[in-house]
């Protein structure tokens, strides 16, 4: 997709986000409506310029393809990884689902290799971070991880 | 005082003390480098420790986990473009290219020296002007604050590479995001779209992890390569460094170090607006603006010297008058008082040595930084050894844990996913991450500034007197314009001069 049509799309987005908090700020009571109400109104207008300069200036848009080439494979697998990540860290909790998910994600991302000795890398790997995430937070800040089943 | 200050000097010389600050030096480092996880937190942490030790020994430590911690968010910033405080934000804009042009130690290396350079700046006028530096920041009301503001959202036009429009729409997106959650005047919540967790707003932390930490790891899987960078240590890098910013850097770290100061001793203001405003002034000043963005160590000089004279300054009111203008101030104020010393002004004609072992002790922390985070950042630079996909699911543990870790609410975690995916297609729409966290950042303080101006306007009956006509604001609105002017001018008259060169 060429730049140009991106920042149409983007200054079309960003104007509906603006319509969409405008119609929202109808509610506060003034006076402490005049700031929200002036950046959505910036928002606004610096979206029309950005719509105005990629319809009636193609020239001045630069001449990219920003989303050509993108791996949305690895990209998405990752994403959805780190969604199922977060519901995992509230059943089972942060160490363990922490252990499981850098051995499956690095594996996914990597060569993919089968065998004993590439998943008993990964094992180790997961256990010196999850190792030292434990001693920094837990032991040394006592600082609070997601709790589920496990710890 | 001169014997005050002869023994606090030797008491931070003292070998015990200087072992302790060794190591909460390396604890602070380690923090700092790790997104989430802030100085406060450290220094928190650390207070309970210094129940049982001389209380000047145990500020000691408190002020060099400070350090450590505000320097410590370099490494991260420069070597995986995540900032492991607010306070580093800038440091990626220049430290990562850095590292993706192979010159990563280089740029560590230029980071450590300086903070250690603007940390003593910062301490020498902690020393030395304790007293007007904090009558000045008790004239900053909320009209000041509100143009302080402004003065720091002049910035986004220099950042804004390519397109202005995107730049500048970027950095309202980020305002437009902090309005998110409870109105500060009249309390009611505002955009949430009927979305209960929205009520507490957009954490900053959160969001900025996202926004560089989780985008960038996304940007690493679509880039599939093996390493982050190449890297390969180089003889002779101290030398090189130290030349370079005797040479070359001077200035821009004398200007940096003393905007930090002065912005670090205004309460609220902290390191991440101080090295914005430091890195647009040394943009501004550059003869190559244009490589700021690309790769330019003096944008890495900037941002680090003016966060970490702010560690200092910040404790300006608190030791001079009993104010505390940060959250690490405040925690360091329970340290002082846990040991029977009450801060303000008194506390140097009452407790003279402990005030003067405290300030002299900081510049010794300062200087002992210098040998820690050398062989740290030696350590840390290992990093760019690890095949880049360990690293990718590694960081997002990290991010996941220092979202948590702020609040401990899951609900940061989906903040900071969220803020990830979106800085990771803006990114690629072009739409830089800095300009939305520089926003965001600042919108708070534009807001309440803005909001209690307006307040006071209407009682007073006098926007104009209330907005324009006070010196500081004045001073203020005087230097935005000239933010705003001064490259629209520089730009002008090198076009006409390119010009003329052609027409020659």
């Amino acid at each position: 997709m060429p730049m140009r049509k991106v920042n149409i799309i983007s200054g079309i987005l960003l104007l509906a986000i603006s319509i969409l908090f405008w119609n929202d700020a109808a509610g506060i009571r003034p006076p402490a409506h005049i700031y929200p109400k002036t950046i959505i109104a910036i928002v606004a207008f610096l979206s029309i310029a950005l719509l105005i300069q990629a319809i009636f200036f193609p020239k001045a848009v630069a001449q990219t393809r920003p989303f050509a080439g993108i791996k949305y494979k690895r990209v998405l697998l990752t994403i959805f990884s780190s969604i199922i990540y977060y519901y995992a860290l509230k059943v089972i909790g942060f160490y363990v689902s922490s252990f499981f998910f850098i051995i499956i994600l690095t594996w996914l991302l990597g060569e993919r290799e089968v065998g004993v000795k590439v998943f008993a890398r990964l094992g180790t790997l997961s256990i010196i971070v999850m190792t030292l995430i434990y001693l920094a937070f837990k032991v040394f800040l006592k600082v609070p991880t997601p709790t589920g089943i496990f710890f | 005082m001169l014997g005050d200050i002869l023994v606090g000097l030797q008491n931070s010389l003292n070998p015990i003390n200087l072992l302790i600050m060794t190591l909460s030096l390396a604890g602070g480092i380690t923090i700092g480098t790790l997104p989430g996880l802030s100085a406060t937190m450290g220094v928190a942490l650390l207070v309970p420790l210094t129940f049982g030790m001389e209380p000047a020994t145990g500020l000691l430590m408190l002020g060099a986990m400070y350090c450590g911690a505000i320097y410590g968010g370099a490494n991260s910033a420069i070597l995986i473009n995540t900032p492991g405080t607010p306070s580093a934000v800038c440091t990626t804009f220049d430290g990562y290219p850095l590292t993706k042009q192979g010159r990563a130690d280089e740029a560590l290396f230029t980071a450590l020296v300086a903070s250690v350079i603007g940390g003593i700046i910062g301490t020498i006028f902690l020393g030395v002007a304790t007293q007007p530096l904090a009558l000045v920041s008790l004239k900053f009301g909320s009209p000041e604050y509100f143009w302080m503001a402004i003065f720091g959202l002049t910035i986004l036009s220099s950042l804004s590479e390519g397109n202005m429009i995107k730049g500048l729409l970027g950095g309202a997106l980020g305002l437009l995001l902090a309005t998110i959650g409870i109105d500060p005047v009249t309390g009611h919540t505002r955009f949430t779209f009927g979305f209960r967790p929205l009520v507490e707003g957009i954490t900053l932390i959160p969001a900025m992890i996202g926004f560089f930490s989780f985008a960038q790891v996304l940007s690493l899987v679509d880039e599939n390569q093996t390493y982050l960078a190449e890297y390969t240590s180089k003889p002779g890098l101290v030398k090189k460094v130290l030349g370079y910013l005797s040479k070359n850097s001077k200035i821009n770290l004398l200007r940096s170090s003393i905007l930090g100061t002065f912005v670090g001793i205004l309460p609220g203001a902290g390191g991440n607006v101080a090295s914005f405003v430091a890195y647009n002034e040394a943009k501004r000043f550059s003869k190559n603006p244009d490589e700021f963005g690309k790769g330019n160590i003096e944008g890495v000089v900037a941002s680090e010297s003016a966060n970490n004279a702010t560690v200092s300054s910040s404790l300006i009111p608190l030791l001079a008058l009993g104010i505390p203008g940060s959250p690490v101030a405040a925690v360091l104020m329970g340290g002082l008082l846990i040991h029977g010393l009450n801060p303000g002004a008194k506390l140097f004609v009452e407790h003279g040595v402990i005030a003067y072992t405290f300030i002299i002790g900081l510049v010794v922390a300062n200087l002992l930084m210098l040998l820690v985070g050398y062989f740290g950042a030696k350590l840390f630079a290992q990093v760019l050894n690890v095949p880049s996909h360990y690293i990718a699911t590694i960081v997002i543990v990290f991010s996941v844990i220092g979202s948590y870790a702020i609040r401990n609410s899951l609900f940061d975690v989906v903040i900071m996913l969220v803020c990830g995916v979106i800085g990771f297609i803006t990114l690629k729409a072009g739409f830089e991450p800095g300009p939305i966290v520089l926003g965001l950042i600042l919108g708070a303080i534009a807001e309440d500034g803005f909001s209690l101006s307006l307040l006071m306007a209407q009682a007073s009956g006098s926007i104009f007197g209330t907005f324009v006509a006070r010196p500081i604001s004045a001073f203020l609105i005087l230097l935005c314009v000239l933010a705003i002017v001064s490259p629209i001018y520089v730009r002008f008259k090198k076009n006409r001069k390119s010009k003329l060169a052609q027409s020659n």
